[in-house]
């Protein structure tokens, strides 16, 4: 029983630790503009977004803006969500561009600029560091897991 | 002789025409250069202002279009701070005049620089140009995913187009500014120019006349100045001319040049002149006047060695030479010619006295010696009269010139001389004209004797009184007949003392003229007489011996001084008999022959000189000399062998005793002929001669 006890003891600071570790990227919270009417979005729709097709949500077509580039939140989304790292996504827009299609969405320079456009542009959809979030924007679930779900996996690099 | 004056000209023109000219072409010049300046400067603003115009416009609308586009998210952020850091470069351009950004609802929410008022420019499309006072402006909308989120209004002011065009202006005036001042002040330099070229075209004018009045003045100087030297050249008793260095005579001479030897051909020489009297003259005078040309030697060294005196005709010139230099170059030479035919005439009478002078001395002291030498000298004069063998006739003219200086016949022995010089490099026989002048000279000199000396000179027989006294005595004390009449036969021969007095006095008389000092003449003779006639040759022979004795043995004074030799030179002169042979000797104490002269001389005549003996007939071979040099004394090589010759003739050898430094003695042996050599008193101690 002592054994047990033992044992437990450590497989909950191991998952606290892998918890922990988790943390050290942070996460990143898609946000809109608040009191947006979009609350939620699917992974899916979160990529094709991201990847120039038109999305709608909240009533609006979404206007995604990514962070700057070679930022870690910008590697880290682009791995959590379009499942790419920054080479494949930098050879994604090349070959978009070169078919004559939509260019690649708006970089801001800041998670600030990230936050004031979020929440002045209508329809502007983006992430930003859980610790950056303004009370004038608004979190979005990413496939019903909000940012605060353990499972919510979109975080910096 | 004064001119009017003149008015300056260049190449043909006046200066007043040259001065409309130059204006003219200086006017039309700046016109050209200002209108080709303006031209060029209309069409650089006409190039260039559209240009910048159309650069501003070009950066107004894209300019709008660029920052709507950079704007846009400052714009959709509404961030003022955003917005206006992204203006950029824009808000740094100095054609920016002011940047308007305004949010989607109009209103402004950053700006660069002012504008009075933004509302016609919004109100304009966007993408057009609005056109304003000192301005050009655009504005475009700032969209994001085709939602306006803002508009942007650019503003560019047209003062770099104003400025430029103002500057383009401003060239213009003063490119015409400075083409009107230019053609002025041209205008001006060139009239004040030409104004001092005419005062100074008015100086040289003045200057002009005053030289014309100064060369009148000198002309007339000149020319009295000729006419004084003319009256001069007229009248003076000489002849001056110049000549150049080519002989050329100068055209102006003294008349008398022209009374003397007619008006020379323009361009004829004095050379030329010489030649028609005397063509040896004329070749020396070319050499000299060569020498004087090349420059090589002192002009004076030169001219001193040009002939210095003619005979034309009946009449004898001296020529005088002076350089006219000019540096250190002698450019002509002036003649000064004097007609000396009364100096000459006077010179030789002169000379002829004094030679019938000495020669009276000579009589004085002996007769007979001076009879034996005229009869002897008129032999080789009459012998010479004819060609003979070359050798024989020099010796011939040696022998005359020795015999004749003995006795003071100067005027023939220097004829002699001068013909031995004139024919010492020429093979053949003595010249006609040479031959001419010896019997004219000879000629003249015993026309003069004859005079002196009467016609029956040769009848008369010396005796001294003491030698009377004793043949008187023994035949007192019973002399034989036979033996008496030989006595008195030998008075007609000479005693050969008289022939060693006129040999001591010859050499006394040389060595004084040579510089040799007083000799002491010591004579031997036994009183040996001899037959005139048969001896004669070799006396006269002989007489070369004793001039070399003195020329070559004998030293100077400070030479044997410092030798240690006695001060006075000492010649003996001796004849002695004995055992059927006869001989005579002459010594003297000098140097001794100088053996290796010999030698180097005698192999310079392609004579054997290997040993002593060829040496020593090498001394009397013909043209074998010891003499550094030919003197009128000796040097020539000719008596020795002419001595040599007349002892072989008499049957004689000769004997030769040279000590360096003590002097020579020359034995001449002869065997003793039939009743020929006498001695009627003992032989004597040596008579001392002194002069």
């Amino acid at each position: 029983m002592k054994t047990h006890i033992t044992s437990i003891v450590i497989a909950l600071c191991l998952v606290m630790l892998a918890g922990s570790a988790r943390a050290d990227g942070k996460k990143l919270v898609v946000v809109v503009a608040k009191g947006s009417s979009l609350t939620n979005i699917s992974r899916a729709e979160l990529k094709r977004c991201f990847l120039g097709e038109a999305v709608s949500g909240g009533g609006k077509t979404l206007v995604p803006f990514n962070a700057a580039p070679n930022s870690p939140d910008r590697a880290g989304f682009d791995k959590a969500v379009l499942g790419m790292s920054p080479d494949e996504v930098g050879r994604f827009w090349v070959d978009r561009k070169v078919r004559g299609q939509s260019g690649a969405p708006r970089s801001l320079p800041s998670a600030a600029h990230m936050a004031k456009v979020a929440a002045k542009f209508p329809g502007a959809i983006g992430y930003l560091p859980v610790d950056r979030m303004t009370s004038d924007v608004q979190a979005v679930s990413v496939d019903d897991v909000p940012y605060t779900d353990k499972r919510y996996d979109i975080a910096a690099q | 002789m004064s001119s009017p004056p003149r008015t300056a000209s260049a190449g043909g023109f006046s200066i007043r025409k040259l001065r409309t000219l130059v204006l003219i072409a200086l006017v039309a010049g700046v016109a050209v250069f200002t209108s080709v300046m303006l031209t060029l400067v209309h069409s650089l603003s006409d190039r260039f202002g559209p240009q910048v115009a159309a650069d501003l416009e070009w950066r107004t609308m894209r300019g709008a279009q660029e920052l709507s586009r950079a704007v846009d998210i400052g714009l959709a952020a509404e961030d003022p701070g955003m917005v206006e850091e992204a203006f950029g470069s824009y808000a740094a351009s100095s054609d920016v005049q002011a940047i308007v950004a305004a949010n989607a609802k109009g209103e402004v929410l950053a700006h660069h620089g002012s504008i009075g008022s933004i509302a016609p420019i919004w109100a304009a499309p966007p993408g057009t140009l609005v056109r304003g006072d000192g301005y050009i402006a655009s504005w475009a909308p700032s969209t994001i995913e085709g939602t306006q989120v803002g508009k942007i209004c650019i503003v560019v002011s047209t003062g770099r187009l104003t400025h430029a065009q103002a500057l383009l202006s401003s060239v213009s005036r003063t490119t015409l500014i400075a083409g009107i001042a230019g053609a002025l002040l041209g205008a001006l330099v060139i009239l004040f120019f030409t104004r001092q070229v005419r005062i100074r075209d008015q100086q040289l004018a003045d200057h002009a006349r005053n030289l014309e009045h100064k060369v009148d003045e000198r002309t007339r100087e000149l020319d009295e100045r000729s006419r004084g030297m003319r009256l001069v050249l007229d009248n003076v008793a000489q002849g001056f001319v110049t000549i150049d260095l080519d002989g050329v005579l100068a055209t102006e001479r003294s008349a008398i040049f022209d009374r003397w030897f007619g008006p020379p051909e323009p361009g004829a020489t004095f050379g030329a002149l010489l030649a028609r009297h005397d063509a040896d003259l004329a070749g020396w005078l070319a050499l000299g006047l060569d020498s004087v040309r090349d420059g090589f030697l002192p002009p004076e060294l030169c001219l001193e060695q040009l002939p210095r005196r003619f005979t034309a005709g009946a009449a004898t010139f001296a020529i005088e030479y002076s350089p006219i230099v000019n540096g250190d170059r002698v450019e002509r030479i002036l003649l000064i010619l004097s007609d000396i035919t009364e100096r000459v005439v006077r010179e030789r009478a002169d000379r002829e006295q004094r030679e019938l002078v000495a020669m009276v001395q000579r009589i004085t002291v002996d007769r007979a010696g001076f009879d034996e030498f005229l009869d002897e000298a008129s032999g080789l004069v009459a012998s010479l009269a004819t060609a003979g063998d070359p050798v024989t006739e020099r010796r011939m003219i040696h022998t005359l010139k020795g015999n004749c200086g003995i006795y003071g016949l100067t005027s023939v022995a220097e004829l002699c001389h001068q013909i031995e010089t004139e024919i010492a490099d020429e093979p053949g026989p003595v010249g006609e004209p040479h031959r001419l002048a010896l019997a004219e000279a000879w000629r003249g000199t015993t026309a003069r004797l004859a005079q002196l000396l009467g016609i029956d000179r040769r009848n008369v027989i010396e005796v001294e009184f003491a030698e009377l006294a004793r043949v008187i005595d023994k035949v007192r004390h019973g002399l034989a007949g036979r033996e008496l009449a030989a006595v008195l036969t030998s008075w007609s021969h000479e005693p050969v003392a008289r022939r060693f007095e006129r040999l001591g006095r010859h050499a006394t008389t040389l060595a004084r003229r040579l510089g040799k000092g007083e000799l002491d003449i010591v004579i031997c003779d036994e009183g040996i007489r001899l037959d005139t006639a048969r001896w004669a040759p070799f006396w006269s022979a002989l007489v070369h011996a004793v001039r070399n004795a003195v020329d070559h043995g004998i030293e100077p004074p400070d030479v044997r001084a410092v030798a240690g030799k006695p001060a006075r030179p000492r010649l003996t002169f001796s004849a002695t008999r004995g055992r059927g042979r006869l001989m005579i000797s002459v010594s003297d104490d000098g140097g001794g022959i100088d053996w290796e002269a010999v030698r180097v001389r005698a192999r310079a005549a392609g004579v054997p000189a290997e040993s002593q003996t060829d040496l020593e007939l090498a001394l009397f071979r013909d043209g074998v000399s010891t003499a550094s040099g030919v003197t009128d004394v000796s040097g020539r090589g000719i008596g020795m062998a002419a001595l040599r010759d007349a002892v072989i003739a008499l049957g004689g050898t000769i004997e030769l005793e040279s000590v360096t430094g003590t002097g020579v003695v020359m034995r001449y042996r002869f065997p003793e002929a039939d009743g020929e050599i006498l001695a009627l008193r003992p032989p004597t101690q040596p008579t001392f001669h002194t002069a």
